[in-house]
């Protein structure tokens, strides 16, 4: 029995062996897995015509709960999209990773210049690592494939005048050359630029059961946050509702309040200086009214930092006021209450020494990074699929899908259907009509081109939300909710100065105010304070950012 | 005659400060349990603390109609049984020429072995070696490197030093090849180490998810610390620093991942727990048993 036993041993793990050995010798170094894995079922079938040209594309997995580039072939919007691979003789393969590992995925294979794809998306890589790949070539210039190769229709699309031109000014470097291509977003409402921001919003249901009026001024709020615990808002017989926020980050809506910018380093729009929130007028009115919240417990501050603890005391049903998109409806049904109901408020006048401002996302964003490699020796066929992701129907497809499934014509103009407006991701998973910017766009495998009136987006919130937003649309003055969509590329100088500066400044920055907000240090030793930030190169960066900017509105015309 | 020893203070000193260590181990496991047993909106106010509140067990009858959790589950068992096996059978036989004194070169050797216990060539010169022999996202990734292991080598060898030398003398004087004192003489005495070497494979193999994240971009075949690294990972991301679209897209999957991934905890834990008493009779003699002597 023991013989048998060992006999048995012995095989299993003669023939472990034998595989192992097997599977390195069947595969080449130059056909590794990731190349035939994920392959598209239907672009198989265009690899056996002859006169297609392959393309290996590799990018993340969308992180839609329910629609997956994966299962793009029951999509009738993918099955349209592929038609212009055909029409171009573009056999393109693709290589999709898991949105998690995507990073790492991207990195190793970088780093290593090991199985490189064609065509990536390399948002994950940071501007020190993306510059060092295009000193070393990795990583080629895109301007010169429009140049060289391209029909007209990409050149067409980043030329002066163009949807692209803007983006393609943001993305040049300081020798002129453009070495990746980004996904645009432009909102319109009425025909002009216009933004969606990020905002307070208190919790309606126990302003009307409390029968409180909506806030005007930062006083009032305050005196809603004290009703609201002293008179038990949430019924659950505790004084312990709190504002939850975040108020280590500058960008937390009240901080705007008081006129302060949004990140250490930012600038208000409409002025065009880079400036510090530590520099700035209202600073100290903010530390005392945040000081104020924190001693009354009407903040609570186990969420300084964010994350679980924030998301905890949502799910409690005890905020009050959050912080968070204006037209938000996601955290609702985090409170478990059915009744809850989040009324965006603001910007309140909270100081004399400064006018509140209003954190925006940018009407024309420009984010994210796709890039050839070169392992893409055919440059036509990179010319090629520029020209497809700058046509008319690319875009009609990302943006609206395909009309009588996912949009509509009415009066002229396009309006999405139900179906394709975000409430409805499962029952477009089941029946196959999603536009492209869910399945293959949206910082996955290709770049989205949007461009969409918001009055769809209005369509689809409470009444409530959408009369807010309608209201706040021409509001000024106002920050950027991402201030790298007005920073053209920096020099590799600025970015290593950047990253040597910025860690250090931001941990001093955050404790400093953390510690104010608390109470732990006091104000009286201010100018302490902000030496020590002076010290750690706070108007270094304000300098390098404020050349950034200048190069912004010199290149790039609004 | 029995001489009963007194109880004295030191004793109770000794014994609360056991339960407390007992308490600290155990209450975390405890805690997870609960919390994967009790309803999602109390699970996330984390109002549970000694008992669950309000039963609910659909996360685990998710789970368990999850097939993409089943097929990680059982790619994961392939690769513990594949790594376990095989460095099992390198740390013997690597381990056994180095226990012969007439082995030409065995203190190179052994210093040969132990210079990349200190050193390694970092990731990315590892990243090119496992690309070009042609293992890159494919299974073998996880089992090829792994299962040569120095250090499982030199305890092994260690244990083998402990062996009479006179049992291999007489055994070749019987007439017995090198194979047959290893596989007769050597590995049935060795129990215990191989216990201890299977045992920490094991868990190591199972807890192991860093090699698959670099190796294995193809999520059909990654271990089961893959998956639930996913979801964990996706109930982390600041929502305020996504455009509005894509706020909403992991709003969602947040909370709808947020009691399951207290039972994913539980199904991940469950395999190894149930392992060890196994080996428990063997791990308690052998892991001291094989330590560095001189």
């Amino acid at each position: 029995m023991e013989k048998k036993l060992w006999r048995y041993l012995s095989v299993t793990l003669a023939v472990l062996l034998m595989m192992g050995v097997l599977s390195a010798c069947a595969t080449s170094p130059q056909t590794t897995g990731s190349s035939n894995k994920n392959k598209s079922k239907g672009s198989n079938q265009a690899a056996d015509k002859a006169g297609s040209k392959t393309i290996h594309i590799m990018g993340p997995e969308t992180g839609n709960p329910h629609i997956h580039f994966k299962d793009r072939e029951k999509y009738s919007s993918w099955k349209e999209f592929q038609k212009l691979f055909k029409e171009k003789g573009l056999n393109p393969k693709f290589e999709v990773v898991a949105n998690d590992q995507y990073q790492t995925t991207l990195q190793t294979r970088m780093a290593s210049a090991t199985d490189m794809p064609d065509f990536l998306n390399v948002t994950g890589l940071g501007d020190d690592t993306i510059l060092n790949f295009v000193d070393k070539g990795t990583i080629l210039p895109v301007n010169q494939i429009i140049d060289e190769h391209s029909d007209g229709t990409a050149k067409q699309f980043f030329a002066e005048g163009g949807k692209g031109a803007r983006s393609n000014a943001l993305n040049a470097a300081e020798n002129g050359n453009v070495y990746w291509i980004s996904q645009i977003q432009a909102t319109t409402y009425d025909g002009k630029p216009g933004s969606t921001n990020q905002v307070i919003s208190v919790r309606k249901d126990w302003l009307d059961k409390l029968n409180l009026e909506v806030p005007k001024t930062a006083d009032d709020f305050y005196h809603m946050l004290k009703a609201f615990r002293e008179k038990d808002a949430n019924g659950n017989g505790q004084q312990d509702e709190v504002l939850a926020f975040n108020p280590a980050a500058w960008n937390n809506g009240i901080a705007q309040w008081f006129g302060l910018v949004n990140e250490i380093s930012c600038f208000v729009i409409e002025d065009g200086k880079a400036v510090s929130p530590w520099y700035q007028p209202g600073i100290k009115d903010y530390f005392k009214y945040l000081n104020k919240l924190a001693k009354e417990g009407l903040m609570d501050t186990s969420t300084i930092g964010g994350g679980d603890p924030l998301d905890q005391v949502i799910a409690e049903n005890k905020a009050g006021a959050i912080f968070d998109y204006c037209m938000q409806t996601w955290q609702e049904p985090g409170t478990g209450d059915p009744d809850a109901a989040y009324l965006p408020i603001g910007p309140l006048k909270a100081t004399d020494a400064a006018e509140p401002i209003l954190a925006i996302e940018p009407p024309y964003l420009s984010y994210n990074r796709w890039a050839f490699t070169k392992e893409c020796k055919d440059l036509d066929v990179a010319g090629t699929l520029l020209d497809i992701l700058c046509s008319d129907k690319y875009m009609e497809l990302t943006q609206w899908g395909i009309e009588g499934e996912t949009y509509e014509v009415k009066d002229g103009e396009k309006k999405l259907l139900p179906i394709a407006l975000n409430a409805s991701w499962e029952q477009a998973a089941k029946e196959g009509k999603e536009i492209g910017d869910l399945i293959w766009a949206n910082g996955s495998i290709f770049p989205k081109r949007r461009f969409v009136p918001m009055e769809n987006e209005i369509s689809i919130v409470p009444e409530y939300k959408a009369e807010f937003q309608r209201n706040i649309i021409d509001y000024h003055p106002t920050t950027p909710l991402g201030k790298e969509n007005y920073f053209p590329v920096p020099t590799q100088e600025q970015v290593q100065r950047r990253l040597e500066l910025n860690t250090d400044l931001g941990t001093q920055s955050s404790q400093l105010a953390t510690q104010l907000i608390l109470g732990q240090i006091s104000m009286d030793d201010w100018d302490s304070h902000i030496q020590s930030l002076k010290d750690l190169g706070l108007d270094e960066i304000l300098k390098i950012d404020q050349t950034l900017l200048d190069r912004y509105k010199k290149n790039v015309k609004d | 005659m029995t001489v009963k020893r007194k109880f004295n203070a030191g004793d109770i000193v000794i014994n609360l400060v056991m339960i407390l260590v007992c308490f600290i181990t155990l209450y975390p496991m405890y805690y997870v349990f609960i919390l994967s047993i009790s309803d999602p909106v109390v699970a996330a106010s984390m109002k549970v603390y000694f008992y669950p509140r309000g039963l609910y067990f659909r996360s685990y009858s998710i789970l368990a109609t999850d097939g993409k959790m089943w097929r990680a589950y059982g790619y994961t068992i392939f690769y513990v049984v594949a790594n376990t096996l095989l460095v099992l059978l390198t740390s013997i036989t690597c381990a056994y020429p180095l226990t012969s004194k007439k082995l030409m070169g065995r203190k190179f050797v052994v210093a040969f072995l132990l210079v990349p216990m200190y050193f390694g060539g970092g990731l990315i010169p590892s990243f090119l070696l496992i690309s070009k022999l042609g293992l890159y996202n494919t299974v073998w990734a996880l089992i090829i490197p792994s299962c040569f292991n120095i250090w499982y080598i030199i305890l092994t060898r260690t244990f083998f030093v402990g062996i009479p030398e006179s049992l291999r003398e007489s055994a070749q004087i019987d007439g017995a090849n090198n194979f047959t004192i290893l596989s007769r003489i050597y590995v049935p005495l060795s129990k215990p180490i191989l216990a201890v070497v299977g045992i920490y494979t094991i868990v190591g193999v199972w807890n192991s998810w860093f090699t698959s994240n670099v190796y294995q971009p193809d999520t059909s075949i990654q271990p089961l610390q893959m998956y639930l690294r996913r979801v964990l990972v996706q109930q982390t991301v600041d929502l305020t620093k996504l455009s509005q679209a894509e706020a909403e897209a992991m709003a969602r999957l947040k909370l709808s991942n947020n009691q399951l991934k207290y039972s994913m905890i539980i199904f991940t834990t469950l395999p190894v727990i149930f392992t060890y008493p196994f080996f428990q009779k063997y791990f308690v003699k052998g892991v001291m048993l094989g330590s560095l002597k001189g």
